[in-house]
């Protein structure tokens, strides 16, 4: 059973690793889905939601790895509300789902007439179905999940009436993409109140939207070392690895997307006793490495999380 | 801005001093409000606020511009002409100065320092002059001269886009340091400025940094005041021009809208909040819909050919008060491969690669191309009609510039031009003799000192001209 889990592994990363030799830059002003996709292991009849609320700021102004003066005073931020569930369909299959919605603003404080604007709609949707062959019992230490699914652009991509807006300020995305999922849990106890947690998601944007405009390839992967202080509380840390392609208009890479982030992410948990869990995590950058001349990209970012299992 | 003259004017002195030796023969007409005999200019009657006088002027010989000092002068009771001498401010207009079988117009700015004098400022042909002939005025605008106004908007909104930065998120450059008198090194031979000549003051704007800031709002000294003037430069359009910084007789600034119209440059000015489409040279929006701002001519070609054109040439630097990584070019293979940063109208019309640089003219509803690669070597120069205007085009593959201009000059004759090789800034000569140069001004031969009227044209990416004028033919 191992050997297949792993070969299936295998077979996730050689999908994602062409892509990494050919990988350009990113803005990384999109919408982030996957800290707000509900992953927990279910079994069947299992259901979860999750409604998480991220605010995140995308001002830091930087060439390259070195971050530069903004004399502008550019700032720029979304804040994304995410509804998302996961529900076991067996022991081993789940179906993940999210819905967002999206505001977006932008205010450049050196500006003669004080320019702000802001954007607001219903952002992309995700469905995923997970497939779980390796669960942490008191026999196996170890939790495999595997999981496929799509990006779906119901959400909002016109913004801005009869000026559009640019295609980060965009509630949603026009376009779909494909996602594919791997997550690995390894117990260092037998009652696994310390695990690690190492995960890869990579969404692939090979559609353009009605602007010929298609977002970049993107691959986050993390590790996260999870403490479990009592039954209530644990905390969390990690890092956390996002590697985006340029954007491209009618297949022509889009100027300034696409780079390379390494971020810290804390995380605080609680449970409590009616099956409501409170999340609180962030993301503090470490290094980047943008492509291009110049590019804004996230300063910090924060979510408070609740989630409720039935 | 948009402000029409009667008729079409000039700035050469010699021209008017030619003119007014003619005088000679003709007696001073008492009835005129203005005579000119020998070297004295008699104003038969000057309203200064409510006073009338009559005044002696001489022209002061070899002064350039052309300038008058006081004689005499002398009160009037009151008013007795229909239509006098007027001094506003420090401007005294004369309305008409008889001249052999015609009749000009003259303006004179009045300067105290050094000394009391009038200096030469405009002039040009009464159209109603016996014999007179008008050359008409170049039709302003780029395209339909009756848009209509949907939405508060004279142009379509479908290629209309927020570019991402937001206004003023790419800042103009409101201070601008010029390096006087730059060494030949100070630039890469190859890049390419703007270049700008304005009476004595000739300065060069260089592209590696208006692809950071895309506006200049400089000031240019001209007789003694300091008038502001705008440059700017669209990066993902290639398109660069120059507009007189006043809006309905109040200066005017303009900053970045971080608006694209066609992928272009949409800028705002700071006194209304318009916006101004750069391509179409037109606000499109706002309080000043419609307007057209005042031209001047610029020049792009490389900072080699500008050197050689004008050594004393000042030029742009990169101490802008923002830390912008000059260095680099912003849009990564942008301007040399066919990428579309924005959608734009009749994209997939590529008869040239979409950034090939053309100097275009937009005549009424004609419009027409001259890909400057297809210049060659050397200058290269063309004697055609587009639309209604004969027009001369003079440009250089190898030294990379282009500039079109009317061929009809301002007795209403129409000249036949010849490329002039080896002697920038001096691009070409014509059947009377006189030679012209980049900025199309007479610089040697009967017409010295004369400019050829300026026409709808500027360089931009074939792809931005061919957006925003369908139906453009190519000069091959």
């Amino acid at each position: 059973m191992m050997t297949q889990t792993y070969r299936l592994a295998a077979l996730l990363l050689l999908m994602v690793l062409p892509d990494l030799a050919l990988a350009a830059t990113c803005s990384c002003a999109g919408t982030p889905l996957m800290g707000a996709l509900n992953t927990s292991t279910t079994e069947q009849g299992d259901l979860y939601f999750s409604l998480t609320s991220e605010f995140h700021e995308i001002s830091d102004l930087v060439q390259g790895r070195k971050q530069i003066d903004d004399e502008t005073g550019r700032e720029r931020s979304s804040l994304s509300q995410a509804l998302a569930f996961s529900y076991g369909l067996s022991d081993r299959w789940a179906l993940s789902g999210l819905f967002t919605y999206i505001e977006h603003e932008r205010e450049v404080r050196s500006s003669f007439f004080g320019s702000k604007q802001r954007t607001s709609g219903l952002g992309d949707s995700v469905l995923m179905l997970r497939y779980t062959p390796l669960y942490i019992t008191p026999f196996s230490r170890h939790e495999l999940s595997l999981g496929m699914g799509a990006r779906l652009p119901i959400g909002k991509d016109d913004a801005g009436g009869l000026i559009r807006f640019s295609e980060d300020m965009q509630p949603g995305t026009g376009a779909a993409g494909a996602i594919l999922w791997g997550q690995h849990r390894l117990a260092f106890n037998q009652a696994a109140t310390r695990t690690l947690t190492s995960s890869i998601f990579y969404t692939r944007n090979n559609w353009e939207n009605e602007r010929d405009y298609a977002f970049g390839h993107q691959l986050v992967a993390g590790v996260d070392f999870i403490q479990n202080l009592n039954t209530r509380f644990s905390y969390a840390a990690g890092l956390r690895y996002q590697h985006t392609t340029s954007d491209r208009r009618l297949g022509f890479e889009v100027p300034n997307t696409g780079g390379q982030w390494l971020d810290f992410t804390p995380a605080f948990n609680y449970s409590l006793d009616n099956g409501l869990d409170i999340n609180l995590s962030g993301r503090i950058p470490l290094d980047r490495k943008l492509d291009g001349a110049i590019q804004f990209t996230t300063s910090y970012s924060y979510a408070l999380s609740l989630t409720y299992g039935f | 801005m948009n402000q029409a003259k009667p008729v079409s004017s000039g700035r050469s002195p010699i021209i008017l001093l030619a003119a007014l030796l003619a005088m000679f023969r003709i007696p001073a007409a008492l009835a005129q409000a203005a005579t000119l005999d020998n070297d004295i200019l008699t104003l038969h009657e000057l309203k200064v606020d409510s006073q009338y006088f009559v005044v002696e002027l001489q022209m002061i010989p070899s002064s350039e511009p052309l300038a008058f000092s006081l004689v005499d002068f002398a009160e009037l009771s009151g008013p007795s002409l229909e239509n006098p001498n007027l001094l506003t401010g420090n401007l005294l207009e004369i309305p008409a100065i008889p001249i052999g079988e015609l009749s000009y117009w003259v303006k004179l700015r009045l300067q105290e320092e050094p000394g009391l004098q009038l200096i030469l400022e405009d002039f040009g042909l009464n159209a109603d002059a016996p014999g007179g002939c008008v050359r008409p005025e170049p039709d302003a605008s780029h395209g339909s001269n009756n848009p209509q106004v949907v939405n508060g908007f004279s142009v379509s909104t479908e290629f209309l886009f927020d570019g991402g930065p937001g206004q003023d998120g790419i800042p103009s450059i409101d201070g601008p340091v010029f390096e006087g008198l730059p060494n030949k090194g100070a630039l890469d031979p190859d890049q390419l400025v703007v270049g700008v000549k304005m009476g004595d003051t000739v300065r060069a704007y260089p592209h590696y940094v208006l692809d950071w800031h895309e506006i200049v709002n400089d000031r240019y000294s001209l007789n003694g005041e300091a008038v502001r003037h705008t440059l700017s430069y669209c990066p993902l359009t290639g398109s660069a021009m120059m507009w007189k910084g006043d809006l309905d007789g109040q200066p005017v600034e303009f900053g970045v809208s971080g608006l694209l119209l066609n992928s272009n440059l949409i800028l705002y000015d700071r006194n209304t909040g318009s916006l101004w489409s750069q391509m179409l040279e037109q606000s499109i929006n706002g309080p000043s819909i419609l307007t057209i701002p005042e031209r001047v001519q610029v020049i792009e070609t490389t900072w080699e050919t500008w050197r050689i054109m004008y050594p004393q040439s000042e030029l742009l630097t990169s101490f802008t008060g923002y830390d912008r990584p000059y260095e680099t070019y912003p849009y990564g293979n942008f301007r040399t491969s066919e990428a579309l940063r924005f959608p734009v109208e009749n994209s997939d019309d590529r008869r040239l690669p979409r950034k090939d640089r053309v100097v275009g003219i937009n005549v009424g509803d004609t419009s027409r191309v001259y890909p400057i690669k297809n210049f060659g070597n050397g200058v290269t120069v063309i004697n055609e009609k587009v639309g209604d205007t004969d027009v001369v085009v003079v440009g250089s593959g190898n030294s990379n510039f282009g500039a079109v201009y009317s061929r009809q000059i301002e007795d209403c004759s129409t000249l036949e031009f010849s490329a002039v090789a080896d002697q920038l800034p001096v691009v070409m000569s014509d059947n009377e003799g006189n030679q012209w140069d980049i900025f199309g001004v007479a610089v040697s031969g009967p017409r010295i000192g004369q400019s050829l009227q300026k026409t709808n044209s500027y360089i931009a990416y074939w792809y931005a001209w061919t957006a925003f004028f369908a139906g453009t033919t190519i000069w091959e």
